[in-house]
């Protein structure tokens, strides 16, 4: 995936309906991106990472060949959407009434 | 006197052999069963003042103190502590002697006190087993002491035992001259009688000797004949060496003595016992006198080497004549006993010639130490003696004072020893660490499959590419060079992969970069974009799906209900749906869910629809006039249902987009016809946007826009059975084939000719070609029980029943329609009856054999119909588009008028039309590049083939019977 692709990706991802910010993250739990202020990514990066690293051993434990690909969050206030991947995570922030 | 050969010689031994003698005898008795004779004790307790050394020897002492406890004499101890005493004087006099052995001297008078005092008390019986004992280890340092002098001088036996070495070596012989003289002169004294002259024996001193003694052998013999009968041992010359026991030689000596004194010798006979010892203890005590300064070695000043022995001998000697010398000043005090045992002689016997002969030989002596010394008396020298004395005075002080005296120098010997060398080797500092770690199921099995991957060649590419680090054994790149790598056989393995399913994943490239600049570059983010967009839109569009996928009704509000959290929704939202469960009842509506749409489609036709027939979410969409055009880019897009933002795939075509089809057996093969008649294949599976095989270098392509393209799968041969073939049809009027292997090879399977013409052509095919007689086709449909049949749809009205094995002529053809033909589809349910869609305003159903429609559809609304499709659920229903609106009909209900008619808001141009597969869903396409999707609801009608034929049976026969 291109660079501008990327970026055209999550363009189109900031405009969906209630998506109140994203996050990318790399497997050290730096934040590479962010369009949430500076104390909230510190928190997701910390928090959302070691939970994804969890949710992902515990996947792998139970069948080693399935990887943990996504997974979401529901909660009063938002939605909180999770892609992990090999070297980069990425955590979306989007409104639970957006629907 | 029996034998005239046996005489009897009495030799005088000096009294040191007579007091070893007498110790030996009396440890001889001890050993035999304790008892002893106290004749000699006493004789060797009178002696012991006289001869240090033998206190020395220190076996006389303890045989002593065992004899006085048996005897229990207290007078005889306190002798015995005096002569120690005595002894410890002489011992600490004129001799250098080591420390120890005063020392020893001076402890064993402590250990004899001692064992006095403890006997005394203690009672006899111990004393005496203590006192033997005693006598033992006495006599074991006796032997070990005279064993070691013996063993240095051999001489010392040969001299006071003259008997038993009747074979002397050169070794002896050496010395022999000296002490044979003395023995000679004690000879001429003793018995001056002898008649033979001693001075001329030179060949022995033993023959000499004995023939000496021959008289007063005879004489014992003959006085006390049983004292020698016993076996006897001759010498080679005759003599008799057999060994003897000194007491016998004493008793002899004692009694040859008196025998000579009563025989009367020229020593006055008158006189006193006493008197005669006397003469004979002048007689000595001159001879001794006379032979020291010749013989004795120190007295001539004479550094002699001499052997231990030999010292020791000296040293005997020298005390002999002291004590003599001392004897002779108190001579009066002595008592009577010691004077009469003073002078000995041994009495030595020949025996007979003729007698068994045994030769004695001496082994060579053999020297083990031999220590030079000189010994000074102050007799001879008095400078030197004292000079001497001093050194011993400076060497006993410097002894006692060795210890911190600058001028003792302690000088060691280096030994060689075994080296040992301590070697020290310098490491590291000791770093601890400790380490853990946790292995996961999956740990397992990842490393189980990174290990597998090398093995094979990708581990070789990797090894190849130094450059490259290999990060977690999954670098995209390195893969991505893989793929590069095997692109050459990219096309055929593509081809050959004929089970592979449609995997929609993000695109890798693409053409249309929208935004080249960017001043904080992202990182190559793999998927999570693509699945994050996703997720959104099915948020975002959840409801909608949720009726796409036909999850209304009770289930739906559950889901909602669960899903939605604020109560308002929940309420507002059921009301909605009991407004809808109301209309249902009424009729069939269609609700629109949402559109594909993008930046990318925006202003762009939508030509044709095509869904994959494997992977149901993926739906191709191609863009393109349909009119002719300057448009010079076509494009495909892969649209899926779970994200309606933005297509997954696309494609940039060369021109507009006609038609397309997915391949059934290999899904990810999506054909593509286009508007300047060229036909390209892509790859869904490939991460580039080119196209895998095109026919724009084949000459025998389309040269006019293609209509419809269709895979079909080629049963002819059976070598080619899995193969599947492009068919498609074109403006140009041909029907083409096209097979699929390196490249495309094409077939013509028919040419679409005028039908009038087509006819007439029939004689002369071949030379009545002309352009005009060709008519474009713009559809087909093979029929899907019979591969080999297909319809085909013209611009000039004309349907046409063909076969693909015979193109020459039309199996059927079916007249009716006055203008293009645009779309026809056989039933899915019925297998002969088919629709047609026609610019003419109308939509017609046929029935193969019927060369007329079988029904004629068109509604008051109706414009040029672009599209018209079956319904896959209900064999009366189709659902056709005119212009802008979307006309459903079911046959069932109404064959006159569409039981839905749906506008579009926007007032486009619909251009397409398609049933969504597994779903109640239609999907429009319109002139602004946006595909609607509508949801029909309340479709309750589940017709069957049979209904469709009825209906269809009925019409015709009402069509008929109303004509007739």
């Amino acid at each position: 995936m291109s660079q501008a692709e990327v970026d055209d990706t999550l363009k189109r991802i900031q405009e969906h309906k209630g998506v109140q910010g994203f996050l990318i993250i790399n497997n050290d739990g730096i934040p590479i991106r962010s369009s949430l202020d500076s104390t909230l990514t510190q928190q997701y990066a910390a928090l959302i990472k070691s939970l994804s690293d969890k949710a992902r051993s515990a996947i792998r434990d139970i069948d080693p060949t399935n990887e943990l690909v996504f997974f979401r969050m529901r909660t009063k206030k938002h939605e909180i959407l999770v892609a992990p991947d090999k070297e980069y995570t990425m955590i979306v922030l989007q409104a639970t009434d957006a629907s | 006197m029996g034998s005239g050969n046996k005489k009897k010689v009495s030799v005088e031994l000096s009294e040191d052999i007579v007091i070893i003698a007498k110790i030996g005898e009396l440890i001889n008795d001890l050993f035999k069963g304790g008892a002893f004779n106290i004749e000699t004790v006493k004789f060797l307790l009178s002696r012991i003042e006289h001869y240090p050394y033998l206190g020395s020897v220190l076996g006389v002492g303890l045989t002593i103190i065992s004899l006085t406890q048996s005897c229990n004499d207290m007078s005889v101890i306190g002798r015995i502590k005096k002569r120690y005493d005595v002894l410890l004087q002489l011992d600490s006099n004129s001799f250098v002697k080591p420390d120890f052995y005063k020392k020893t001297v001076k402890e064993l008078c402590d250990d004899i006190q001692a064992d006095i005092e403890y006997y005394r008390k203690d009672f006899m019986f111990k004393g005496i087993f203590k006192g033997v004992i005693a006598v033992l280890a006495g006599y074991v340092s006796y032997v070990v002491r005279t064993v070691a002098l013996m063993l240095g001088m051999g001489f010392i036996i040969d001299e006071y035992f003259p008997r038993l070495h009747p074979q002397m070596s050169c070794g002896q012989n050496r010395r022999r001259p000296k002490r044979s003289s003395t023995y000679r002169s004690k000879l001429d004294e003793s018995s001056s009688n002898n008649t033979r002259s001693s001075s001329k024996t030179t060949r022995s001193p033993y023959s000499k000797r004995n023939s000496s003694s021959k008289t007063s052998l005879k004489q014992i013999s003959q006085k006390n004949p049983s004292d020698f009968d016993r076996f006897r041992i001759v010498d080679e010359n005759g003599n008799d060496v057999t060994p003897r026991r000194i007491a016998d030689d004493v008793q002899i000596k004692i009694q040859k003595k008196y025998e000579e004194e009563t025989i009367g010798n020229k020593r006055n006979t008158d006189n006193q016992e006493r008197s005669v010892s006397e003469t004979s203890v002048v007689a000595n005590t001159n001879s001794t006198s006379r032979k020291l300064p010749t013989e004795t070695a120190f007295s001539t000043g004479e550094r002699i080497a001499l052997d231990i022995g030999t010292r020791i001998l000296l040293e005997s000697e020298h005390l002999l004549t002291k004590t003599y010398s001392n004897r002779t000043s108190c001579i009066g005090v002595d008592n009577q006993i010691t004077q009469a045992t003073f002078q000995f002689g041994i009495d030595l016997q020949r025996t007979d010639s003729t007698t068994d002969c045994i030769v004695l030989n001496e082994t060579e002596t053999i020297f083990i130490l031999n220590l030079t010394s000189s010994v000074i008396t102050p007799s001879d020298n008095e400078t030197e003696y004292r000079r001497t004395n001093e050194k011993n005075q400076a060497y006993l002080e410097l002894c006692k004072t060795k210890h911190g005296n600058d001028l003792y120098i302690e000088r060691s010997m280096q030994t060689f020893n075994n080296l040992s060398k301590q070697a020290y080797v310098n490491t590291d500092a000791l770093f601890i660490r400790s380490q853990q770690s946790w292995a996961n199921p999956w740990d397992l099995h990842e490393s189980l499959t990174e290990a597998k991957k090398y093995e094979g060649k990708i581990y070789r590419q990797y090894a190849a590419d130094n450059n490259k680090v290999i990060v977690d054994g999954y670098s995209k790149s390195n893969i991505q060079k893989t793929i590069a790598s095997t692109k050459s056989s990219q096309i055929s393995s593509a081809l050959s992969s004929q089970d592979s399913s449609v995997k929609m994943t993000m695109l890798k490239a693409n053409c249309f970069a929208l935004d080249p600049k960017e001043e904080n570059p992202l990182p190559d983010l793999d998927i999570q974009p693509f699945i994050m967009e996703r997720i959104l839109n099915l948020n975002v569009f959840h409801e909608k799906q949720a009726v796409y996928q036909g999850l209304h009704g009770a289930n739906n509000i559950n889901r909602e209900s669960r899903l939605s959290t604020i109560a308002n929704d929940d309420t507002i939202y059921l009301h909605r749906k009991q407004n809808l469960s109301f209309m249902k009842s009424t009729n069939v509506t269609i609700e629109r869910l949402w559109n594909y749409a993008s930046p990318l489609t925006h202003g762009r036709n939508v030509s044709c629809l095509c869904w994959n027939e494997r992977n149901h979410n993926i739906l191709a969409v191609g863009y393109g006039k349909l009119q002719y055009n300057d448009e010079k880019e076509g494009l495909v897009c892969c649209w899926s249902l779970k994200n309606f933002e933005f297509p997954e795939r696309y494609y940039q075509t060369d021109a507009g987009v006609t038609s397309l089809s997915f391949s059934l057996k290999r899904p990810n093969l999506l054909a593509v016809g286009l508007f300047d008649g060229n036909i390209c294949v892509f790859d869904l599976n490939e991460n580039h946007t080119s196209a895998i095989v095109d026919t724009s270098g084949y000459i025998h392509k389309h040269i006019s826009p293609v209509w419809q393209i269709t895979w079909n799968e080629q049963i002819r041969s059976s070598k080619t059975d899995n193969m599947e073939v492009l068919v498609s049809i074109s403006s140009d009027g041909r029907v083409m084939q096209w097979t699929l292997r390196k490249e495309f090879e094409a077939m013509d399977l028919m040419h679409l000719k005028r039908y009038a013409s087509s006819q007439q052509t029939s004689e002369n095919k071949i030379g009545m070609y002309d352009n005009a007689s060709f008519v474009g086709g713009f559809c087909f449909d093979i029929r899907s029980n019979d591969k080999t049949i297909y319809l085909c749809g013209t611009d000039d009205g004309f349907v046409h029943c063909c076969s693909t094995l015979y193109n020459e002529k039309y199996l059927e053809s079916y007249i009716g329609h006055i203008g293009a033909v645009y779309k026809v589809h056989w039933s899915p349910f019925a297998e002969n009856i088919f629709l047609t869609a026609s610019a003419d305003w109308t939509i017609r159903l046929w029935m193969t054999g019927h060369a007329e429609a079988c029904m004629v559809f068109s509604s008051a609304n109706s414009k040029m119909f672009l599209d018209a499709i079956w319904s896959p659920k209900s064999s009366t229903m189709f659902c056709c588009i005119s212009e802008n609106t979307i006309e459903i009909w079911d046959l069932s209900e109404s064959i006159l008028d569409p039981i839905y008619v749906a506008s579009c808001p926007e007032q486009l141009a619909l251009t397409s039309i398609i049933y969504a597969t597994d779903s109640d869903c239609i999907l429009v396409g319109t002139s602004d590049g946006s595909v609607w999707i509508y949801h029909i609801k309340n479709l309750s009608s589940n017709a069957n083939a049979n209904d469709l034929l009825t209906i269809v049976e009925q019409h015709t026969h009402n069509r008929l019977g109303f004509l007739t």
